[in-house]
């Protein structure tokens, strides 16, 4: 689905957040299954992303912001950009790359790390996608594991 | 005896006795002899050093094991009744050996005085055609030349001008930078890699095309059939699939490809199998309806047009009378041809220029806009970074001399076979694996029949007809000429027998089916070497048989007396009796003389890159900037010769290829 998958429009994405969910079981031991992500446009035009957890991990509850330790709701910023075939993050050309590192201030520790693909799961729609996470280890990317993303709502 | 290089010297008896064996004794001198080796040398000197290495171990092989005493010892009479013991034998073995024999019975029937005394004299007779057909059409044929060089863009790319420029040119390697830099580089100069080429630089970009062959013009074609084997097909022809039924199969390797050395057959796909490509690859882009367009403006640039009556041979009438009678469905053939006029040696080169091979038509139309053709360039392998494509890397010339020619955009078209080979030493690897797979190659047999009139089959059109009764049935017959070291090779004779057959050459017509194949094979590169394995099934063996018996049948009913069958083993059949009783026998497929000259499907084209090579516009998944454009795309089998589409899907992979570069 993934390789099939075609590649969202960035500047679509800019203003809205999607609910997200990790598909590994260990998501729900670190308390990472439900989380949201949001997508926003800056003045150059340039699309951002960030993240915030949610509480609990059942999908049919409500989908409530936990704030981080130090108050922030949003954290682990991240750019996204069509994926560069020239670049070490290539594996899939089809896909956005959030890239966790390309930002100003990144998120300390694994989340700085990460590059996420994202794909559309159904043709023309950025309502749906789908994505993969890999860690950043030097030239080595570990996968994560598999999310996906539906469409919430525009961002505050 | 001449010595013909130091590997050739210590096999050189093995040929010799060989020669004693298989060839007609009378009037076999010592020089006719030496003659003949000569050829076969230079024969085995054109294979590529792996299969060069294993003939002459063959010939060792050969050497050592047909009895007690070493074969190349034997007088002529021993020779000849060693090769038939191997032949009554029929075993994988005799099938190795058979490439020995044959080499030396194409060199013997090639030599002049054996070609003259079988009554094959075709200089003569091309030479009063070409000057007819200049004398008869020579405004026609300036009119086409000038609608090759107008301009007729399919759309510019930016704000660039369509100037016939006339500074391309079509170069030899040995003259190339080691270094340049282009806006696409086009690999291979056939008919996918000549029509991108004159598409895009008629767009305005700038276009360096690279054939791995030599650059052989119209004027230096010759009617020798080892000549041409050596110096415009790779590997002499000779190259073979890997399976229990080895399929033989050739291909151009020179400016201007296969399409140098094809009979010109410019057929569209019929409804049926592009609406089948159109739901294999999920897009109705390959409907009938969608390449209309590109169809049409192929068939303009190539002069597609049905045969001049006067170029139709006695071979085609009498296939054509015998299926008639039998009420079976009988097309004239489309060509890309300006004035045919029947000198029968389109598969060594037109020696006229009639036959609109990518070399006369859309090379000239790609070097008037300014492209650039490089021959004797090999390339090894595509640069890329990351994954796009930018440029690619090879050698020319004899000392192999090394090269790079960076470019925005890479285009590979060297073929079914070559294309994907590239592709894989490239490091180039698919999400659906599929690169090399799905190899169609249509497979093909032939018979020769025999009649009591005289036929003069050479006098005349490569083909001028297809029998289409079965085309539903992925069958397929036509009559093809072939000059008399062909129709030697093909008999299972050898000595005076054969050369009483020969005697009848001019009363020969050599007949040939074509299957729209079910299964499909691989092909893989194994180091610098490219191997492909196919099989032919049960089934597919089984419709061969059938479009034999049917062909036979055509030609018993057009008055052959005997026909010749590509069956190992069995007898001619002097009757369709004969023929029918074939069908209750059974032949299995390795019993069947395979051969085709359309491979095919190895870089796939489709929506689902699960599944595919390449998108509808012909972009490698998974790469960036890196295309294909020739007969690699294909979904699935043609069915009917596959030139004319290559064309238009490359005409296809153009308009895509300039619509990106003007949306970026």
């Amino acid at each position: 689905m993934l390789v099939r998958g075609e590649q969202p429009d960035p500047t679509a994405l800019g203003g809205w957040e999607y609910r997200g969910v990790n598909m590994p079981a260990t998501s729900r031991l670190l308390g990472l299954r439900r989380f949201i992500k949001g997508f926003t446009t800056d003045d150059a035009g340039r699309v951002h992303g960030y993240n915030k957890l949610v509480r609990g991990h059942d999908l049919a509850a409500l989908w409530t912001v936990r704030p981080q330790r130090d108050g922030r709701e949003a954290y682990a910023p991240f750019a996204v950009a069509p994926v560069d075939p020239e670049a070490i993050d290539n594996r899939y050309l089809n896909a956005l790359l959030l890239d966790y590192s390309a930002v100003p201030d990144p998120e300390p520790g694994v989340a700085g790390r990460l590059r996420d693909y994202l794909v559309r799961v159904i043709p023309s729609s950025d309502d749906l996608l789908l994505g993969r996470a890999f860690i950043a280890l030097g030239s080595r990317r570990v996968p994560v594991g598999w999310f996906a993303l539906e469409r919430m709502g525009p961002t505050d | 005896m001449a010595t013909n290089g130091r590997q050739f010297d210590r096999v050189e008896p093995v040929f010799a006795a060989l020669v004693r064996a298989v060839c007609p004794p009378e009037g076999l001198t010592d020089e006719l002899t030496g003659d003949v080796l000569a050829e076969v040398w230079s024969m085995i000197d054109a294979l590529n050093p792996t299969s060069r290495a294993a003939v002459l171990v063959l010939a060792r092989v050969l050497d050592r094991t047909s009895g007690p005493a070493r074969f190349s010892t034997l007088d002529a009479d021993a020779a000849a009744e060693a090769v038939a013991v191997w032949q009554r034998r029929r075993s994988r073995a005799w099938r190795l050996l058979r490439l020995l024999r044959d080499l030396v019975i194409v060199a013997y029937y090639e030599q002049p005085s054996v070609r003259a005394a079988v009554g094959y004299e075709p200089d003569p007779y091309i030479a009063k055609r070409a000057a007819t057909r200049l004398a008869t059409y020579g405004s026609d044929i300036d009119a086409h030349r000038q609608v090759l060089t107008e301009p007729a863009p399919l759309t510019l790319v930016g704000n660039r001008r369509v100037t016939v420029t006339r500074n391309g040119a079509i170069r030899s390697g040995r003259d190339l930078p080691g270094h340049l830099e282009c806006d696409v580089v086009v690999v291979g100069s056939g008919a996918g890699g000549a029509v991108v080429a004159a598409e895009l630089a008629e767009a305005g970009l700038s276009v360096v095309v690279l054939e791995e062959g030599g650059h052989h013009p119209t004027e230096s074609f010759t009617t020798t059939t080892t000549d041409a084997l050596r110096r415009l097909y790779r590997d002499a022809g000779a190259s073979t699939t890997l399976g229990a039924t080895p399929v033989q199969w050739s291909e151009g390797r020179c400016v201007g490809g296969s399409t140098v050395v094809n009979g010109g057959m410019a057929f569209r796909g019929s409804e049926r199998v592009l609406e089948q490509w159109a739901s294999r690859a999920g897009t109705r882009e390959l409907s009938v309806d969608q390449l209309d367009a590109q169809y049409r403006r192929v068939e303009r640039f190539m002069s597609v047009a049905p045969p001049e009556p006067t170029s139709i041979g006695n071979d085609q009438r009498l296939l054509r009378a015998g299926a008639e009678r039998l009420g079976w469905k009988v097309v004239d053939d489309t060509r890309a041809h300006a004035h045919c006029m029947g000198c029968n040696v389109c598969t060594w080169g037109c020696p006229t220029g009639a036959k609109q091979s990518a070399l006369v038509s859309y090379l000239p139309r790609a070097v008037s806009f300014g492209a650039d053709v490089w021959a004797d360039c090999r390339v090894h392998r595509v640069l890329m970074r990351g994954k796009r494509a930018v440029g690619v890397a090879g050698t020319t010339g004899p000392d192999g001399k090394p090269f790079a020619v960076h470019a925005d955009r890479v285009v590979v078209a060297c073929g079914a076979v070559q294309t994907p080979a590239l592709l894989l030493r490239s490091g180039i690897r698919s999400p659906s694996r599929q690169i090399g797979g799905n190899l169609y190659l249509h497979p093909g047999a032939s018979v020769t029949a025999v009649f009591d009139e005289k036929v003069d089959g050479w006098q005349g059109a490569h083909q001028s007809y297809q029998v289409r009764q079965f085309e539903n049935e992925g069958i397929i017959l036509a009559a093809v000429n072939l000059p008399p070291s062909l129709v030697a090779r093909s008999l299972p004779i050898n000595g005076t027998p054969l050369a009483d057959e020969m005697t009848h050459y001019n009363n020969l017509v050599t007949a040939g089916v074509l299957v729209e194949d079910t299964h499909a094979g691989r092909v893989r590169a194994v180091g610098q070497d490219t191997v492909a394995t196919y099989r032919v099934t049960d089934r597919d063996g089984a419709r061969l048989v059938r479009a034999t018996a049917l062909l036979s049948e055509a030609l018993f009913e057009a008055g052959a007396h005997t026909v010749h069958l590509p069956f190992e083993g069995k007898p001619p059949a002097r009757s369709p009796a004969d023929v029918q009783r074939l069908g209750v026998v059974g032949i299995r497929p390795s019993e069947i003389a395979t051969s085709t000259v359309h491979l095919m499907g190895t870089a796939r084209l489709g929506t689902d890159p699960t599944s595919d090579v390449c998108d509808p516009t012909g972009a490698v998944y998974d790469t960036a900037d890196l295309y294909v454009a020739d007969a690699s795309l294909f979904p699935a089998p043609l069915g009917v010769n596959p030139m004319l589409t290559i064309m238009a899907l490359a005409t296809r992979v153009a308009a895509g290829m300039i619509e990106q570069w003007n949306h970026h």
